[in-house]
């Protein structure tokens, strides 16, 4: 019996996990009976199915004839690794800011940010593309739209 | 039904409504055109700025949105073999040939009036269809609900591309993931973390722009694919008399394949166009032609996808049941509209419902009307790097999470959705199917508890009357179908064609 498809035993195995932990949490609400429902009942069901198809998604990326092709192995590509940091950390840097920056601060900033680390442009190209995507923002956004967020970090 | 037609024309037809169309049905080709973005991420982004319009008026442009998109997809496919959605990549195999023979406008041309045909036919048929289904979905108790939305998903889950099994653990984590927050009967705190600002449950928006437009930003980032930009010249647009009495029958047929699979839940669009370039190709009498620039195998298969992309809003505003992942965003608009979707809507809000039918035909002249001219300067477009586009993306994406709750706990929360995506697409699973579960996991709940409140908890309930029972039976049947080996094979093969 061998591994032929990491991503399937991966995945199925994260799938019967999440389903344990939510089946665990789920019992915590209360189950009930079917003539009296409690809120962890339908959650619970769920579960079940979770864990069951879970299990069977492991299941296909097992190979019991042995005549499989060998697995090739899951890698994690430094590259890609960086790029979810910078577009995550673009997410997190611009709720961070928003509430003390104001709109035009924090969008210059985390743009600017995303830009210059995901090497698409030079710093200053960077720089640039975010003042002017900045202006955007608080012009349509702030006065053209109305939208309840403050420009500057003094507000306005 | 003519007098619900005309009441529809006299709401989406005021000024501001006709604005909004042509707004969304800009926004959309612009979109479509552009690379990178797909329609289910830009209705996405742009959904929170719609809230402070009123609900008409958002569907409308939403709508404009979603099939503007579509036919900036087919755009790029015929100029660029760059098809801008799957639904276009049939489009691609003979729309880019006849552009590299210098009938680029012509493709241009034919895929236009092919869905202008399409679309109008297709709001004919919901027009005539919505009334009666709703007559018989008001009659509909808890347990028909259930049933019918087992079987929705079941549907959606068994046509879509992919392993099954795992589209259908990815539409039991949406369920999950759509009861997180407080149990509206007894009040209580489920799936919290302990975390107050999940009380209110996941919002929508933070789900959708995590999973897909965090998604394509992070896709294309990694991938470093930055798309050719060489595009075709265009010469002629209008096509002549022979180039005219070759595409009527495709059109009609691809209409006619498209109108029936729209309805399907998940069988949409990419299918009825792929179903209808072999239909074409079967019936023709050169079939050699194609692939090398015959115009039958332009005009079916975007005819087909256009009238699927129009009867796909059968199913979703007259019973409140998504059949695909964009159509569960419409039904997220509608919600956040304090609107209930389903059968009640059409006697409730006629005004809204009608308009939005009527606006769905006019989106579409607009769209061959305006749309045909501006050819040109949709291609110029393509010029622009994505360097430049993406930091804008980004921006747009962080102030529509946070215009739709004020709060930066969902900025995070989008980075949290934005990171399981990507695990997603590591292990090869499709996160479609997942947004169809989240915004059916509470109806179902509901449904679910409430017949067994019904019936006193006897779980006998669902397969005791016959039209429950007809519907979980067609479910069981479209499982075991797909899990048939032969018909694996052919599924597979289908899909690999695309």
């Amino acid at each position: 019996m061998t591994i032929k498809d990491f991503r399937d035993v991966i995945g199925g195995g994260l799938l019967i996990l999440a389903g344990a932990a939510a089946a665990v949490a789920a019992t915590g609400y209360g189950i009930g009976s079917p003539g009296s429902i409690e809120p962890g009942f339908f959650p619970l069901l769920l579960c079940g199915v979770l864990v069951l198809v879970g299990a069977g998604i492991v299941w296909s990326g097992i190979d019991t004839t042995g005549n499989a092709p060998r697995a090739e192995a899951v890698r994690l590509n430094p590259w890609h690794l960086w790029c979810l940091c910078v577009v995550a950390s673009g997410f997190i840097l611009f709720g961070l800011l928003l509430p003390v920056a104001g709109l035009f601060l924090t969008c210059f900033v985390s743009i600017s940010v995303v830009g210059a680390t995901s090497r698409l442009l030079k710093p200053l190209g960077a720089l640039v593309t975010a003042f002017v995507l900045a202006v955007v923002a608080v012009v349509l956004f702030r006065y053209l739209l109305d939208l309840q967020v403050p420009a500057w970090p003094w507000g306005g | 039904m003519w007098d619900n037609i005309l009441l529809g024309f006299s709401h989406a037809g005021t000024i501001v409504n006709l604005g909004y169309a042509l707004v969304g049905a800009l926004l959309g080709t612009l979109i479509g055109v552009l690379p990178g973005l797909g329609p289910l991420a830009t209705i996405a982004i742009l959904l929170p700025f719609t809230y402070g319009l009123e609900p008409l008026s958002a569907l409308i442009m939403l709508a404009g949105i979603y099939y503007g998109s579509a036919y900036g997809g087919s755009t790029t496919a015929i100029l660029m073999s760059l098809p801008g959605e799957t639904a276009s990549t049939v489009t691609v195999l003979d729309g880019y040939q006849m552009a590299r023979r210098g009938r680029a406008g012509v493709a241009i041309a034919t895929a236009a009036i092919g869905s202008f045909v399409a679309g109008t036919f297709g709001t004919l048929l919901i027009a005539a269809f919505a009334t009666p289904l709703t007559t018989v979905a008001i009659g509909f108790g808890p347990k028909d609900y259930f049933a019918l939305m087992t079987l929705g998903l079941v549907g959606a889950v068994s046509l879509a591309a992919g392993s099954m099994l795992k589209s259908v653990a990815m539409v039991v984590v949406g369920l999950l993931l759509g009861l997180a927050g407080t149990d509206s009967n007894t009040g209580l705190q489920r799936f919290t973390f302990g975390l107050p600002q999940l009380w209110d449950g996941i919002d929508f928006i933070v789900l959708a722009v995590g999973l897909f437009a965090f998604g394509e930003i992070y896709s294309t980032l990694a991938e470093r694919s930055n798309p050719d930009a060489r595009t075709s010249p265009i010469n002629r647009l209008w096509p002549a008399r022979e180039d005219f009495r070759r595409m009527v029958a495709p059109i009609l047929r691809g209409t006619g394949i498209g109108s029936i699979l729209g309805v399907l839940p998940g069988a949409g669009i990419s299918m009825s166009s792929f179903i209808s370039y072999s239909v074409e190709k079967r019936v023709s009498r050169n079939p050699e032609e194609f692939g090398h620039g015959a115009i039958e195998g332009v005009a079916g298969p975007e005819s087909a996808n256009n009238a699927a992309a129009q009867t796909a809003f059968i199913p979703t505003l007259t019973l409140g049941i998504p059949g695909s992942p964009v159509m569960a965003l419409i039904l997220g608009a509608l919600m956040i509209h304090n609107i209930q979707p389903g059968p009640n809507v059409i006697s409730s809000r006629p005004e809204l419902f009608w308009g939005l039918i009527a606006s769905m035909w006019i989106g579409n002249l607009m769209l061959v009307l305006l749309n045909l001219p501006l050819v040109g300067i949709w291609v110029k477009l393509l010029s622009v790097p994505y360097r430049l586009l993406f930091p804008g993306i980004v921006m747009f994406s962080c102030i529509g999470v946070y215009a739709s709750g004020l709060a930066s706990f969902d900025l995070y929360l989008t980075a949290v959705f934005g990171a399981f995506g990507v695990l997603l697409k590591v292990l090869r699973f499709e996160p479609a199917p997942l947004v169809l579960g989240f915004v059916l996991g509470p109806m179902l709940e509901e449904n679910f508890s409430r017949a067994l409140v019904l019936s006193d908890g006897s779980l006998m309930t669902f397969i005791d009357s016959p039209l429950p029972l007809a519907m979980l039976c067609a479910a069981v049947l479209l499982v075991v179908l797909m899990m048939m080996p032969k018909q694996r094979a052919n599924r597979d093969e289908m899909f690999a064609d695309e």
